[in-house]
């Protein structure tokens, strides 16, 4: 039976408070075999000041067991019997890579051009150029949704509509933004060719969903994307995937809670009840499964009352987080 | 493979971590990845995948097998191992399966062909920091023959020759038979139950869902210097049969649409959610026994309008 909206509220305010108390009811080390290290119980209560930093590692006598989700420690059978643990991941990573580039299977130049690539010219600013010019722009938008008959020029003649056809809509307008100087703030295509004609590894099958009024259905939607196997990821606009969207925490809930995995991710009272607002004010909430090579990009609504802002304002709006549909904007 | 790693909508998992990760800037210093080694291993990763994925078995290595890798673990390992850890085994198990021969290596056509240095085993599993263990490996294999005799949805079981055929789907073409679903029609996803890799999950199988998109399909074209040729169509190859690597086949892949209740009961999903999966044509079946429901009322506009909430 359908609940009325307060109703609701509670009920998910109750399920917030549920997960929060699950963490804190912990012992240290069993919250670190759940990857709650880095989380003081305390200070995970809504309302209390965002962590500063909760990326630096904390301090282990483990190795790097100590969070589960970057460092566990697995246990093997031993062959002669028994059980053997395996060094940290650290070194056993380490030692692979040694042995990949020492046998010749890998070059260390590309190895070291890659992870350079993406830790400074692959990230998040690129998606949040695509949505920032899809809402001044309504052509390019419409094109962006409707790739395959889009419903203007110069996309509806475009040689190469498709189902799939978003990305090279992208790639000719970043080629041409990347035209007047400094208006992407990043250089475009990154340095390594590794963008090739499209969007590169990971962009080059692609598919936009946008938030807010959907014309076809007539309704309000939120868009929610969820690799629930493993991590897929349009890596092309975003980067590597942040840990969160890798955790089997959030690719086991996604599906069957993700109002309780947006509420999850505010920080303080005012944004929990920013997200319940929003939530009351959506009609339908889809959540797309990742599960072919098709990488899906959400495209987040305009706030409302910011429509005088200039495109390059605009993307400091957009965070990485609502590109997934995590968050709202 | 039905295993431990299909863990949607379990529940347990309690928080979601790290989710006030700070976002990259242009060219700054915050990285993506958090822990120095992963971006190195995550290049070995995406390195040894694209180079070998066109190597024929066994020294093929392609994504889908990548996945397949991570399901072999054993359960208990699995779960406690980082997400970035559940990769390492896949490239340890593609290094055993070259079975110490090199690997050849791309390069340009006129160039005398170049492979890698061997890798024994014991360079894996008994160097001085041993890498993995000899008993992962071994299940990994283990799995692999398992599977070998399994079927496949739209392949049935494969010949004696472990390949697999179909007289739908003609391998390494695009068949010229008509799509077996149109955009609106309403399907329900085949049972399936293996060892083997497949991107259809639990949740799904034996639901009913209304396809919502048709993506296209094309063989993927390459130009003189390997490098991928934009298509505005799916282009990449049915998952349950590209990851053993043997063979690839193009299938038909369809956008289905579900209701949340639909996946998890009346009582139990959330309302107003609709669940979307990408399935190829041979998980897929059409909805013929009229007496099952047949009403995708969270999406009728009729439903809505009863429904529908104001921002007061």
């Amino acid at each position: 039976m359908p609940r009325k909206p307060s109703e609701k509220s509670e009920l998910r305010q109750g399920r917030r408070e549920f997960l929060k108390s699950a963490g804190a009811g912990l012992t240290a080390s069993a919250a670190g075999m759940l990857g709650l290290n880095g989380i003081d119980p305390a200070n995970a209560e809504a309302g209390a000041p965002p962590r500063k930093d909760p990326i630096s590692p904390p301090p282990s006598t483990q190795g790097d067991t100590a969070r589960a989700d970057l460092g566990g420690r697995p246990i093997a059978d031993h062959p002669e019997g028994g059980e053997q643990i395996l060094a940290p991941l650290s070194a056993r990573v380490e030692a692979l890579v040694h042995l990949l580039e020492d046998k010749g299977v890998v070059n260390p130049a590309l190895v070291d051009q890659f992870v350079e690539t993406y830790n400074k010219q692959v990230g998040p600013y690129i998606g949040k150029a695509v949505v920032a010019h899809a809402w001044v722009d309504q052509k390019f938008r419409d094109a962006l949704l409707n790739p395959a008959a889009p419903r203007y020029e110069p996309y509806r003649s475009h040689p190469q509509r498709g189902p799939l056809a978003a990305t090279i809509y992208i790639r000719e307008w970043l080629d041409e933004a990347a035209r007047n100087p400094g208006f992407l703030g990043f250089q475009w295509p990154p340095a390594n060719g590794l963008f090739l004609t499209t969007l590169g590894p990971e962009g080059e099958q692609l598919r936009i969903v946008a938030n807010g009024w959907d014309h076809e259905s007539k309704i309000r939607v939120h868009n929610l994307v969820s690799c629930t196997l493993c991590s897929c990821y349009p890596q092309a606009l975003l980067g590597p995937q942040p840990v969160w969207y890798k955790s089997r925490q959030y690719r086991a809930r996604s599906q069957s809670a993700p109002r309780g995995v947006m509420l999850e991710f505010a920080e303080t009272n005012n944004e929990l009840a920013a997200v319940e607002e929003y939530l009351h004010g959506i009609d339908e909430l889809r959540v797309w499964d990742s599960n072919s090579e098709v990488r899906f990009l959400v495209l987040p609504e305009q706030p409302a009352g910011t429509e005088h802002l200039e495109e390059i304002e605009l993307r400091g709006l957009i965070t990485r987080d609502g590109m997934i549909g995590a968050r709202t904007v | 493979m039905d295993g431990a790693h299909n863990q949607h909508g379990w529940n347990g998992y309690d928080e979601i971590p790290m989710k006030d990760q700070p976002e990259p800037v242009y060219n700054g210093d915050v990285s993506p990845w958090p822990e120095e080694w992963e971006g190195p291993f995550a290049a070995c990763y995406s390195l040894t995948s694209a180079l070998f994925e066109r190597n024929p078995f066994p020294l093929n290595n392609n994504l889908d097998m990548a996945r397949w890798g991570r399901e072999a673990m054993h359960p208990r390992n699995h779960a406690n191992t980082p997400y970035m850890g559940l990769w390492l085994g896949m490239i340890a198990r593609f290094l055993d399966r070259t079975n110490g021969e090199g690997i050849p290596l791309p390069g340009p056509p006129s160039s005398p062909p170049q492979s890698s240095k061997p890798v024994a085993r014991a360079e894996l599993t008994d160097g001085r920091t041993p890498i993995i263990d000899e008993a992962t490996l071994n299940r990994a294999a283990a799995v692999e023959a398992r599977a070998a005799e399994e079927a496949v949805p739209g392949f049935g079981f494969p010949g004696e020759d472990g390949l697999y055929s179909s007289t739908d789907y003609p391998e390494g073409e695009i068949a010229t038979t008509k799509r077996k679903f149109c955009v609106g029609d309403r399907v329900r996803v085949v049972l399936q139950y293996g060892s083997g890799h497949s991107r259809q999950y639990p949740i799904y199988r034996g639901k009913v869902g209304r396809v919502v998109q048709d993506y296209g399909l094309a063989a993927p074209r390459f130009d003189s210097t390997g490098a991928a040729i934009f298509q505005p169509v799916y282009t990449k190859p049915y998952p349950d049969i590209q990851s053993r690597g043997r063979q690839t086949f193009l299938v038909p892949l369809y956008n289905v649409r579900f209701t949340a209740r639909d996946i998890w009961g009346e009582n139990y999903g959330e309302p107003d959610t609709c669940l979307y999966a990408d399935m190829w044509e041979p998980y897929l079946e059409p909805l013929r026994d009229r007496g099952e429901r047949d009403d995708d009322s969270d999406s009728d506009s009729g439903r809505h309008g009863r429904r529908r909430r104001g921002r007061s």
